[in-house]
């Protein structure tokens, strides 16, 4: 019961944060959406035994990457808003109805009863850091040395793009 | 032995055309044309040796094989040698030979001279894959071939803007007729699972039921009504003309036209089992038959006439294959190919010697300037006419009789075809008044001349061949009958009349013929009679279906590609599509570009994506 | 765990050239010519090793290491031998780019071998989240390269564009892959074939939502419709040398990672995806085919035909687990072929702009034969003409579609097919019937791009005269 008072509250504050991200016009309003978003998410992992991923996240995302943001939003200035003027007008009620119906279709689909997997998927997960450590490094270790791939190319894209001089030359 | 000469007549012209593409620029103008006419030559001497079998009787079909080309499909890239394929050859390079020695001299000076022989070699190796097929994925790809090199041929002198116009026009209309054909082999596939002819053939009675031998049928009809003008798809034929006319002469007699009721003919075995079908072939054959020899009376240009009498025959050769009178409509493609080849190179002849004059309005009395090509035109325009003992009079007899000896409603075509059969010989001699006889009505500074021996011997030759050709096939002599009974074996054949039957049908057919050159001696004989009455202007744009094909077709061809770039594609609109500027005008607020180029209209293309899928995936999941 | 070094040998092998290369190219900036030697070196030891993983692995021995993360099958090794020399060819036909980008020339190297080995491993992944790493590799690797060259807006756009909305599949995609943990219980590939095929549900519709999320995300990737409309507007946008290797990698990584998820993951389940698939390949065909035949610029009209493209790849896939040898021979002919005819695009309109209007290509023939010829040649072979590998590669892909009863899209394709042939003639028609411009002169062909054009010239006749050697060899290219 209240797990699910949990889930109910904080489930209702993430989509809030998500909209609220997408629909202020100031940035940092949206910068605060977000940040509102990860905390509620943390809370699930707290609610599921993973405390050491909600940990993580809170210092990940409400910490260094919220942190960031925010450094840039201040650097390029907070009064900038977009414009929102729509040019074509059937865009909006569009996306929205697309949206409603996805968001309709997945619902649906949960509210089926379905037969959950194979046991392995649901045992009581071990939140502890040994228990992800041994996961991370033993079975999932080639997707993790992969993602480190992901950091070169975001090193080198980051480089390269920023390097940009209009003469076409280096530095 | 057989196999090599068979894989070489393919072989040598298709070399010939690889040679000239790479060294024809720098070779001198005729060594040029003398390489491409030798290799043509070359294969028909291959396909004779090769060919001397079957007429000792000795000789069995086979296939040469030469390498897996998809074996998934059952499908090698293989030569399929029998009787018909030999016959069909020998037709396509001896008259295409010919037709090449003619051209050395006809292109003469010709900027890209070169350049025109390697299309012409390719034309002619592309045309002997078709025949020599022994699978209908190697047919296909015959087919394509000539497809393409009508292309560039009609549009050789691309800088004329109507023969680039009627080279599109020509792909076009015959890719509508492939549409039909291709999805007639999908068909065949998914039934027989092979595209080999002797297995499609052999099984076809287990696996087809007659609804869908039908379809096959009426499928490959539209794909042979294509390639082979008939109605409704014969508008790009006339056009056609704006190519030289040697490629004019090659397309209406020994190629690309012909590869239709060659195919209605090799598939035989399928339309045997599709009465329907069959008869639908013979009606559109007939009907082609007297619509374009309508036509083909009020024109002026002598090329023009010439082009509505090769649909006009076409449709001849269609009515006897639906018949079930193969043998018959194949000897008339033959027949046809001799005196059409004839007819067009004359043309070209009388052409050259007018200095490009096309309007039979201005020619008259050149029979004394041009002695040689008004002999042998005069024989082409009495084997046309159906006169005997010339070619054109036994093969068109013979399907004549055939249909009439089917009895019931075929008498009705069979009435059709004898009608034709007058109309042909009148507006043939009108054309043959019209150009040689009466007056001079020539233009000021124009000398007419007879054109040098490299063109005039094959019009010889060819004369020669319409004049003795019909022999091989007359009622008291069947010997093509009976050269081609093998590959028929299988299928149905229907009977032509003998007896008192027989020489009366051929009387009626003369008699038409007669009566058609006597109206037309008595009306032209003297003087140019007036033809701009509503009748005469109302046939001489061929019954304005070309405007009406262009004004519906085209045009609203344009206004939809327009309607798609503005509506799907705002960021890509070619600015050349016609009909642009008044959409763009009228456009209300409903038609917005749907392809802004904007991010979020891309981003509701996904989501839009999404939720269908998501739709369909949870229906199939019992919502 | 069971390690086997040959799985990730190519990986490591690129990675430790790319490595190398920026370490050298920080301490001594050595110039181009080692960067080229870097990376030659990289994609032929990728290429040995993958070569080496076919032949060891293939048919029958093939398995799966890491913890079942990642396969040493055909169908992974075949990928590897398409997609490392296509990086390869890639890299040759972009080199007058890299040059003209100074000392950032070392990036677009490495971005470039990094999103081969991205591709590599989405379409050797043997579990959905291996997949996901590889395909996030690849895509962020494409949407730095296609905003290479900054000093064009439409380029900074493409490349925007190309990530807002390649972020949106993405997300999709993992939402699909968690949804089909959910009802699965597993993110194995094999184990989710396993699980399917031993278990009966019910009321399937988390699976059947996960499913939908899956193609959606994939179908992105391959600019499949109606999830195309990015690739015009990225293709027109991106450097002209890079934008062959954008559109030939996306279609192998992206078809490879379909073909495993859902003929292999999947494939207990494909009447429930196969009708949809369909319908996407009829749409992408028809779609592709009417909107290239209404442009003006040579780059768009290239990526609206690959999208139609991708309709005739879907109809193999359709055909499930017996599409898959059907379905490597047109991606593999026609990965090579969009790459060379982009190459074309970008010497003729020049390597970092990227427009490339048709008016460019008037009266080409006459002003360099050799570029139109190689032009006509792949605009020939794209419309599938008979004796170039485009023809076969239709045949292949029409013959699946019949043989799992789907008559239907085989007749809507044909019919598209047919109509698709004019605006590949348009082409070869302006550059052959028509007069070119007085003050053009000749075009300089690059060294690389020469080498590219021959070598897809010849493939292209080669294979389409000769094709039954490579789809024989496709019958062991069978996934896990």
């Amino acid at each position: 019961m209240v797990e699910l008072t949990l889930f109910v509250i904080f489930g209702l504050a993430a989509v809030f944060g998500a909209v609220s991200m997408v629909w202020a016009r100031n940035p940092v309003y949206s910068a605060l959406g977000l940040m509102l978003t990860m905390l509620s998410i943390a809370v699930f992992y707290v609610s599921n035994g993973g405390y050491f991923v909600a940990v993580v996240q809170v210092i990940i995302y409400a910490g260094a990457v919220m942190t960031l943001f925010l450094f840039v939003i201040m650097l390029i200035g907070v009064d900038k808003s977009e414009e929102r003027t729509e040019r074509l007008p059937v865009q909006r009620p569009l996306a929205l109805g697309l949206l409603a119906l996805f968001a309709a279709g997945v619902l649906w689909a949960g509210r089926l009863v379905w037969v959950t997997g194979a046991p392995a998927g649901v045992v009581p997960v071990d939140g502890s850091i040994e228990a992800i450590g041994t996961e991370l490094f033993r079975k999932w270790v080639l997707p993790f040395e992969v993602t480190a791939l992901l950091l070169i190319i975001a090193a080198a894209g980051a480089v390269a793009l920023a390097l940009f001089r209009e003469d076409g030359g280096d530095e | 032995m057989t196999g090599t000469l068979v894989s070489l007549a393919i072989l040598l012209p298709l070399g010939g055309s690889v040679v000239l593409l790479f060294a024809g620029k720098r070779l001198p103008e005729p060594l040029a044309g003398v390489i491409a006419t030798l290799t043509v030559a070359g294969a028909f001497g291959c396909a004779a040796v090769a060919a001397v079998d079957f007429l000792t009787g000795a000789g069995e079909a086979l296939t040469v094989r030469w390498f897996d080309w998809m074996p998934a499909f059952g499908v090698d890239a293989s030569l399929g040698w029998d009787r018909l394929s030999a016959l069909m050859t020998l037709v396509v390079t001896g008259v295409g030979a010919l037709i090449h020695l003619y051209s050395i001299g006809y292109m003469k000076g010709d900027a890209r001279f070169g350049r025109f022989f390697t299309y012409l070699n390719l034309f002619i190796a592309s045309m002997l894959i078709l025949v020599l097929a022994d699978n209908f994925a190697m047919l296909f790809v015959g087919w394509e071939l000539v497809g393409l090199c009508s292309y560039l041929l009609i549009s050789f002198w691309f800088e004329r803007e109507t023969a680039a116009a009627a080279g599109k026009k020509a792909f076009i209309v015959n890719r509508v007729g492939d549409v039909g054909f291709i999805v007639a082999l999908m068909v065949v596939f998914a039934h027989f699972g092979s595209f080999r002819f002797d297995t499609v053939f052999e099984s076809a009675p287990e696996v087809l039921t007659t609804g869908t031998a039908t379809a096959i049928g009426l499928l490959l009809l539209v794909g042979a009504a294509g390639k082979s003008a008939q109605l409704p798809l014969y508008v790009w034929l006339p056009d056609a003309m704006e190519g030289p006319t040697p490629v004019s002469a090659l397309i209406h007699a020994a190629t690309m036209v012909t590869a239709g009721v060659y195919m209605v003919a090799r598939t035989g075995a399928i339309f045997g089992m599709a009465p329907i079908a069959a008869g639908t072939v013979a009606v559109v054959g007939a009907a082609t038959a007297l619509y374009a020899a309508t036509i083909a009376v009020a024109q002026t240009d002598i090329k023009r006439v010439l082009a509505y009498s090769t649909i006009s025959q076409l449709g001849y050769m269609f009515m006897g294959v639906g018949a079930a009178a193969y043998v018959a409509g194949v000897f008339h493609l033959m027949t046809h190919s001799f005196f059409k080849a004839l007819l067009f190179l004359g043309a070209g002849s009388v052409i050259h010697g007018m200095h490009g004059e096309q309007d039979m309005a201005k020619m008259g009395g050149l029979r004394r300037k041009m002695p040689a090509t008004f002999a042998t035109m005069t024989i082409a325009w009495l084997a046309i006419s159906g006169i005997p003992p010339l070619a054109g009079f036994w093969s068109k007899d013979e399907i004549l009789g055939t249909v009439f000896e089917r009895g019931g409603a075929w008498t009705v075509l069979w009435g059709v075809g004898l009608l034709t059969a007058l109309l042909t010989a009148f507006y043939m001699t009108r054309m043959m008044w019209l150009t040689f006889f009466g007056e001079p009505r020539w233009d000021d500074g124009v000398h007419p001349h007879e054109s040098p021996a490299v063109m005039t011997i094959p019009l010889l030759a060819l004369a020669g061949l319409s004049v003795v050709g019909g022999l091989v096939n007359t009622p008291f002599r069947t010997t093509l009958e009976h050269f081609l009974d093998p590959v028929f074996d299988a299928v149905r054949l229907a009977h032509v009349p003998t007896g008192s039957t027989a020489v009366a049908l051929a009387g009626a057919s003369v008699i038409a013929a007669l009566i058609g050159i006597g109206l037309a001696a008595l009306r032209y004989r003297d003087r140019v009679p007036d033809e701009t009455g509503f009748a005469w202007r109302l046939m001489g744009r061929g019954y304005y279906v070309d405007d009406v094909y262009g004004q519906v077709f085209a045009r609203s061809g344009k206004l939809a590609a327009a309607w798609l770039a503005f509506r799907f594609d705002a960021r890509g609109i070619d600015g050349a599509v016609e009909g642009m500027g008044a959409l763009t005008r009228k456009t209300g607020g409903w038609l917005r570009p749907i392809q802004t180029g904007f991010v979020r209209t891309s981003a509701a293309g996904v989501v839009l994506g999404a939720v269908a899928l998501l739709g369909w995936f949870l229906w199939r999941g019992g919502l | 765990m069971n390690m086997n070094l040959l799985a990730v040998a190519p990986e490591v092998i690129v990675v430790v050239a790319v490595v190398a290369l920026l370490m050298i190219d920080v301490q001594w900036r050595p110039g181009p010519v080692w960067w080229a030697i870097a990376a030659a070196m990289g994609i032929a030891g990728a290429t040995a090793a993958v070569a080496l993983q076919w032949v060891d692995y293939r048919g029958a021995d093939a398995a799966s290491f890491f913890s079942d993360m990642i396969a040493i099958d055909g169908f992974g090794a075949f990928a590897g031998m398409v997609i490392f020399p296509l990086a390869g060819l890639g890299l040759m036909a972009a080199w007058p780019l890299i040059r003209s980008q100074g000392g950032r020339g070392a990036e677009f190297v490495v971005l470039v071998l990094i999103a081969a080995t991205g591709a590599h491993l989405m379409a050797a992944a043997a579990n959905l989240i291996m997949l996901f790493v590889g395909l996030e590799v690849f895509s962020i690797s494409l949407y730095v390269l296609a905003g290479f060259t900054r000093e064009r807006v439409d380029a900074d756009e493409a490349a925007l564009k190309y990530f807002l909305l390649g972020a949106v599949a993405s997300a999709i995609f993992l939402y699909g892959i968690a949804l089909v943990y959910a009802s699965t219980g597993t993110t194995s590939i094999g184990g989710i074939a396993t699980y399917l095929r031993s278990t009966i549900l019910l009321r399937p519709g988390v699976l059947m939502a996960g499913m939908a999320m899956l193609l959606v995300g994939l179908a992105f990737k391959v600019s499949a419709a109606p999830f195309h409309m990015w690739a015009p507007d990225v293709y027109q946008g991106a450097p002209g040398g890079v934008t062959g290797f954008l559109a030939a990698g996306a279609k192998v990584a992206g078809f490879a990672a379909m073909a495993r998820v859902l003929a292999v993951a999947l494939g207990g389940r494909i009447d429930d995806w196969a009708p949809a698939v369909a319908v996407l390949a009829a749409v992408s065909i028809v779609l592709g085919t009417l909107l290239a035949l209404v442009q003006s610029d040579l780059k768009r009209m290239l990526a609206y035909s690959s999208v139609a493209h991708a309709g005739f790849i879907l109809t193999a896939l359709v055909a499930g687990a017996n599409g898959i040898p059907d379905m490597w021979f047109y991606v593999a002919t026609y990965a090579v072929q969009v790459l060379a005819a982009f190459t074309v695009a970008s010497v003729v309109s020049g390597a970092t702009q990227g427009r490339a209007p048709l008016s460019d290509y008037t009266g080409l023939a006459s002003r360099s034969p050799w570029l139109a010829g190689m032009l006509g040649l792949l605009m020939l072979a794209m419309a599938g003409i008979p004796l170039t590998a485009g023809f076969v590669g239709k045949a292949a892909v029409f013959r699946s579609a019949i043989d799992a009863d789907y008559l239907w899209l085989v007749i809507v394709g044909v019919v598209s097919a047919v109509a698709g042939l004019f605006f590949y003639l348009r082409v070869i028609v302006l550059m052959y019937m028509q007069a070119a411009d007085e003050e053009s002169g000749h075009i300089p062909v690059p060294g690389g791009a020469r080498v590219v054009l021959v070598a897809v010239g010849v493939l292209t006749v080669l294979i389409g005269v000769v094709p039954w050697p490579l789809l024989t060899w496709l019958r062991d290219a069978l996934p896990l």
